[in-house]
């Protein structure tokens, strides 16, 4: 029972995390058009709502998490990401979210302390 | 006479199989303690703090030696193998380079975003839930008339 339960602290959960984004990214953007005033106020909030999400989950990790606010225009994008870590305990999720004039991509890296 | 000798036989016959069993469970055991998995014991080392920081001034210069390497003013979005492979490249050569600053116990991550320039407004935001005493970030942008990059170094402590 106790290893079980050390098993979910040290792994970090996928799903659970891109749920989280997902849900947080609807609640503020929805179904809004895409302008420059409201992009700043929209990654701000969505920054914050997914930490503040994360914190309640309790468990052993630091996060990191990038947020990339695009009008659709057809522009092409390209993300990559390298890392030196723990494989073992150390994960990362990457969330594409999209509405009819915005593109948005959500990443959260979770390093595990100790 | 006959059943004397069977016993001998059969004494000495037991001696032999009585040492081949040792010897099988000796071997048994043996095999058992190769196939064990090896526990390795973490000690405590007291040490609250790291002993070398890391330093983000540092870690930018690296950063810009290598967006001066790979990227000009007429690099374009058109051949997007190319592309795919140069932010792949950056980010490899962004974290060997932080790595070979040699800074002990840390954690680093490495995010490279390339996109094309169309007339579109973009928004890339970051933050992080950490220790504030001990890691620390870098970012660090390029632009020309075709394609914009966009590169993060974060370095969190193990501790």
């Amino acid at each position: 029972m106790d290893e079980m339960l050390e098993d979910e602290e040290l792994m970090f959960n996928n799903e659970v995390i891109s749920k989280l984004a997902n849900e947080s990214v609807s609640n503020i953007i929805g179904e809004k058009m895409y302008t420059e005033k409201d992009s700043k106020i929209w990654m701000n909030k969505i920054v914050e709502s997914v930490l503040t999400s994360l914190q309640t989950l309790n468990k052993p990790f630091k996060y990191i998490v990038t947020v990339l606010l695009e009008q659709k225009n057809g522009a092409g994008l390209y993300a990559s990401s390298d890392c030196r870590w723990d494989a073992s305990t150390d994960g990362f999720c990457c969330v594409n979210w999209n509405n009819e004039t915005t593109h948005a991509v959500i990443t959260i890296f979770g390093l595990h302390i100790q | 006479m006959s059943t004397a000798r069977r016993s001998m036989y059969g004494k000495s016959s037991n001696k032999k199989s009585k040492q081949t069993d040792l010897e099988e469970l000796g071997n048994e055991t043996e095999a058992r303690m190769a196939r064990a998995p090896i526990i390795e014991m973490w000690e405590n080392t007291y040490r609250m703090e790291p002993q070398k920081k890391f330093k983000p001034y540092l870690a930018e210069k690296e950063i810009e030696n290598i967006f001066d390497k790979n990227l000009n003013d007429d690099l374009k979005y058109d051949e997007i193998e190319n592309i795919k492979s140069l932010s792949q490249k950056i980010s490899s050569e962004i974290k060997e380079s932080v790595k070979n600053l040699d800074i002990p116990r840390y954690k680093i991550v490495v995010q490279t975003f390339i996109g094309q320039i169309k007339g579109q407004s973009l928004q890339i935001g970051s933050r992080f839930l950490w220790n504030a005493n001990t890691d620390n970030y870098v970012s660090k942008q390029f632009r020309n008339d075709y394609i914009y990059v966009t590169s993060m170094v974060f370095a969190t402590y193990l501790e």
